[in-house]
């Protein structure tokens, strides 16, 4: 009886010294992490797109095959809701991600997301591209240049396009983004500003319009 | 009995002929023109109408079908109209039920397959009624395409939580 209450003392100390320990292991984790988030993120970002640069130029293409009619310049079979169906280019701010159908929440986890009522590239009509304002997705969308050139790669053709506009705009307004039928207009936001935590009321958009375009035979 | 079974052929035959079935695009043209709720009209996108003629590009919608989804907006709409809302999300809990299950009846009896959340979050399927075709969330375009930060923060608040611990255990030793 004497001998067991200074045993369980022992094992009530040793249980304290132990959660000390992995608090004090947590504490050291988390600085760690932030200390590479802080100082480190644009190597992060520049290694994620160096390695996103050469994937995606070494990945054999197996999008689901689509195919664009030449005479209506409408697509016929459309890519599936969540399938990657190309990639968009723009070299002066060294963004280099896939094209994803659709824009859900999960779907932008993994690139640029495709608003699906909008037409797709080629169309001849307005195309609204999303994008997470993170490193790895359009963290450097806001730096891009009136001018400055986006391609978008697809297995049915490679289209270029020029911006000739950006702004910011309120996440509500519908109207920063006309509905274009007889003109190819590419539209791609992000939140805005990028780097605030929080929710986000506004959206920075880049309108780019059609300047070339190659079609795959 | 076997004239008897052909003069009811006939009839049958007449009654169908004469109830004029709703064409698919009929259904799109309704659906377009919008409706009116509370004086003013409620109408789809543009953006909205592209994802209707895509899917009506797709998928043929029968004109039993197109008959019975245009019956079931017209209940939803009567609701709207009733309650005198125009947004599904100015619906009460009970009513957004409601229509739920209408467009989940929509789903079962037609080929269309569809689901409406509560949330407002509306599905349509590809035909093999899993493969979501286009999921429209709300009116506004944008989605939220904010940083996510989550594990930032938790880092950040442990972070401070062990500063505070080794700062209390070192007033302490000191004492």
């Amino acid at each position: 009886m004497l001998q067991e209450k200074p045993l369980k003392k022992m094992h009530k100390k040793n249980k304290k010294g132990i959660a000390e320990q992995l608090v004090i292991s947590f504490f050291f984790v988390s600085i760690i992490y932030l200390i590479i988030h802080v100082a480190y993120s644009d190597i992060i970002y520049n290694a994620l797109n160096i390695i996103n640069m050469v994937t995606i130029e070494q990945k054999d293409i197996t999008y689901p095959s689509v195919t664009f009619d030449d005479v209506t310049k409408r697509l016929i079979d459309y890519p599936l809701w969540n399938t990657e169906f190309g990639t968009i280019s723009i070299s002066s701010v060294n963004i280099n991600l896939p094209v994803y159908q659709g824009d859900s929440l999960d779907i932008l986890k993994y690139g640029i997301g495709h608003f699906s009522g909008s037409l797709f590239p080629g169309e001849g009509g307005s195309i609204i591209f999303a994008g997470h304002n993170t490193k790895s997705f359009l963290y450097h969308l806001p730096e891009v240049k009136i001018g400055d050139q986006i391609i978008v790669t697809t297995t049915y053709g490679k289209f270029t396009y020029k911006i000739y506009e950006t702004k910011v705009i309120d996440a509500t307004d519908n109207d920063a983004f006309p509905f274009y039928k007889d003109r190819e207009v590419l539209m791609i936001y992000t939140c805005f500003p990028v780097n605030t935590i929080g929710h986000k009321t506004h959206r920075f958009v880049v309108y780019a319009e059609k300047i070339g375009e190659v079609y795959e035979k | 009995m076997k004239k008897v079974f052909l003069v009811l052929v006939m009839v049958m035959t007449c009654l169908v002929v004469n109830v004029k079935a709703m064409t698919e695009s009929e259904l799109k043209t309704k659906i377009a023109n919008g409706f009116v709720i509370a004086g003013e009209t409620i109408k789809p996108s543009e953006y909205q109408l592209q994802e209707l003629e895509r899917y009506l590009n797709k998928y043929d919608v029968s004109e039993t079908d197109a008959d019975f989804i245009s019956g079931k907006i017209d209940e939803i709409i009567n609701l709207a109209k009733e309650k005198n809302v125009k947004s599904f999300t100015d619906l009460s809990s009970d009513d957004k039920a409601k229509v739920v299950a209408i467009v989940s009846e929509i789903s079962s009896k037609t080929s269309v397959k569809v689901t409406l959340t509560k949330n407002g979050v509306l599905t349509i399927y590809e035909s093999d009624g899993k493969t979501p075709f286009t999921e429209i969330k709300d009116k506004d375009i944008t989605k939220q395409t904010g940083t996510n930060n989550i594990i930032f923060i938790v880092a950040s608040v442990i972070s401070l939580c062990g500063i505070c611990y080794v700062a209390r255990k070192a007033i302490k030793e000191n004492a």
